[in-house]
């Protein structure tokens, strides 16, 4: 045992902040926990494939809709949705939609001085009711729900099976990374013009376990006769909560139809 | 050195992976976490090193709290995490340097010392973990027994007062297992405090002199010397760390599926 070892060290820190790594834990955090909540939060009881349906409508119909007022009346439908999450959904949905929203309108907000009103109200109000929509669906489901969703819908069996594996890999490589920037964390001990070099090993060495994560699944693929087919059997039951979500939802989008043809 | 009162901690806040966890552990003492999968001993590993916080309760090292505020200030953290070394139970993501010498060096530099005194604790710890040979080599390019050495050198080269390591056995071959059992036993002779979480009850009775069991509610459900803990096979049946098959012959501990005649 060298002798350094055996004792006990006086260490002055000569500390410099670790802001970015510490950025970097929290947004990794985040992104574990949503996935790891993914369904948790449960904020509905209709079936996924309802919401996943109605929630891409409820966008088109807003995206085509070229009067304010149906924008407005599709900005009501997602607020009321809105009202009725439980608190920490609505903090996080409202956070990620006004966000959204105010990026939008940073984007648009020369359209204004050009003269151009109607693109500085509408476009944004558009903008808060897709990622307000997107946000409701992907709390009110874990992942695998609206994946299952969209097998139900024909989507190509490879489509749903690559969606479903690079949410399982954002969760697997997330949580690699995640340790991997508390390994850095608990290192740096001092300061050194090194440490954002290492972020760039912690890089590097996450690609290199990404290879060899899809190298072996690949393989097991092989191995358990992988023919390209990717089948999720699920049986769809209509219930009343399904008729009411998609009654509120056709209403919605006929009343825009409707402004559309009819207000001119 | 470290004490711990009350402790709970719950991941996204449901999922609940401590309760009430009290525990002491003075200065040179090895120690052994056991427990059965899931009953929250890499969780509290991770607040002994101050990665995760507590949600409730107290956390002191050397009298000082160990909290989300006090952690925030850069110098105290720098400070307790010197003293506090952390082996993940995945080598491999704690090593991100491109070779196996740049990896032992980083803390060593990152505490100011000359490049001498680097150079010296470098050859000195590829020496200790038998890693002489491998000090060009990246790191992802080594086994997973010379993964786990090297980060144990990673480590060890900051010269910290109490080592954690989490579930250091996993994945290492019978022979890796013998040397780090045995090395275990060197660093806390040489006045090292040892804490390791760990399913393998042949090794921890030569690792640790004592042992904390968790049961599945996430809470202590033993905490003594291991031989005294060990020898309790109906508590270790009952939070399902053993099965009915597992009994002792003389000394030895062990578990098969055939019987006796």
């Amino acid at each position: 045992m060298p002798e350094w070892l055996a004792k006990t060290e006086e260490y002055t820190v000569n500390a410099g902040r670790d802001t970015f790594i510490d950025k970097s834990i929290l947004a990794l955090l985040g992104v574990i926990a949503r996935l790891r909540l993914g369904g948790a939060e449960r904020v509905s009881k209709t079936d996924a494939a309802f919401r996943v349906f109605f929630t891409l409508a409820l966008i088109i119909a807003t995206a085509l809709a070229r009067e304010f007022s149906s924008v407005f009346v599709a900005l009501t439908f997602v607020t009321i949705q809105l009202a009725a999450l439980p608190p920490r959904a609505l903090r996080g949905t409202v956070k990620f939609a006004v966000i959204a929203t105010l990026f939008a309108f940073v984007i648009v907000l020369p359209a204004a001085f050009a003269g151009n009103r109607y693109s500085v109200t509408v476009l944004p109000a558009k903008v808060f009711v897709s990622a307000a929509a997107v946000n409701i669906l992907s709390r009110a489901y874990g992942w695998d729900a609206i994946t299952g969703a969209l097998a139900r819908f024909r989507v190509p069996d490879i489509f749903v099976f690559l969606l479903d594996i690079t949410v399982k890999y954002i969760f697997t490589l997330g949580e690699f990374t995640l340790q991997s920037v508390q390994a850095l964390k608990l290192r740096c001990v001092g300061r050194t013009d090194r440490r954002y070099g290492s972020l760039a090993g912690v890089a590097g060495v996450l690609f290199l376990r990404s290879k060899t994560l899809a190298e072996e699944t690949q393989q097991a693929m092989e191995c358990r006769g992988f023919s390209g087919q990717y089948p999720r059997p699920s049986r769809l039951k209509f219930r009343s909560a399904d008729a009411l979500y998609s009654a509120a939802n056709l209403a919605v989008i006929a009343v825009i139809i409707w402004i559309e043809v009819t207000v001119k | 050195m470290i004490e711990l009162s009350n402790v709970a901690y719950a991941y996204e806040g449901d999922f609940t992976a401590l309760r009430d966890i009290t525990l002491k552990i003075g200065a040179g003492e090895s120690v052994a976490l056991l427990g059965s999968n899931g009953c929250g001993k890499s969780t509290l590993l991770k607040i002994i090193c101050g990665v995760l916080t507590a949600d409730s309760g107290h956390y002191r090292f050397n009298g000082d709290e160990i909290s989300k505020k006090t952690l925030a200030d850069a110098s105290f953290s720098k400070a307790f995490h010197r003293k506090v070394g952390f082996v993940f139970q995945n080598s491999e993501t704690q090593l991100f340097c491109a070779t196996v010498a740049d990896e032992i060096a980083f803390g060593p530099r990152q505490m100011g010392l000359s490049d001498a005194q680097v150079a010296e604790r470098v050859a000195d710890c590829l020496e200790l973990l038998g890693l002489n040979g491998f000090e060009c080599r990246a790191p992802h390019r080594l086994s997973g027994g010379e993964k786990k050495k090297t980060a144990i050198a990673a480590v060890l080269a900051m010269n910290p007062d109490v080592l954690v390591l989490d579930e250091p056995m996993n994945g290492l071959d019978p022979r890796t297992e013998r040397w780090l059992a045995g090395f275990l036993k060197d660093l806390t002779n040489a006045g090292k405090t040892v804490i390791t979480s760990t399913h393998d009850l042949e090794l921890v009775r030569e690792i640790s002199a004592r042992a904390a069991l968790f049961d599945e509610n996430h809470t202590l459900a033993a905490d003594g010397e291991t031989a005294t803990v060990l020898a309790d096979v109906e508590l270790l049946r009952r939070v399902n760390l053993v099965d009915k098959f597992y009994h002792k012959h003389g000394t030895g501990d062990h578990t098969h599926f055939h019987t006796h005649n």
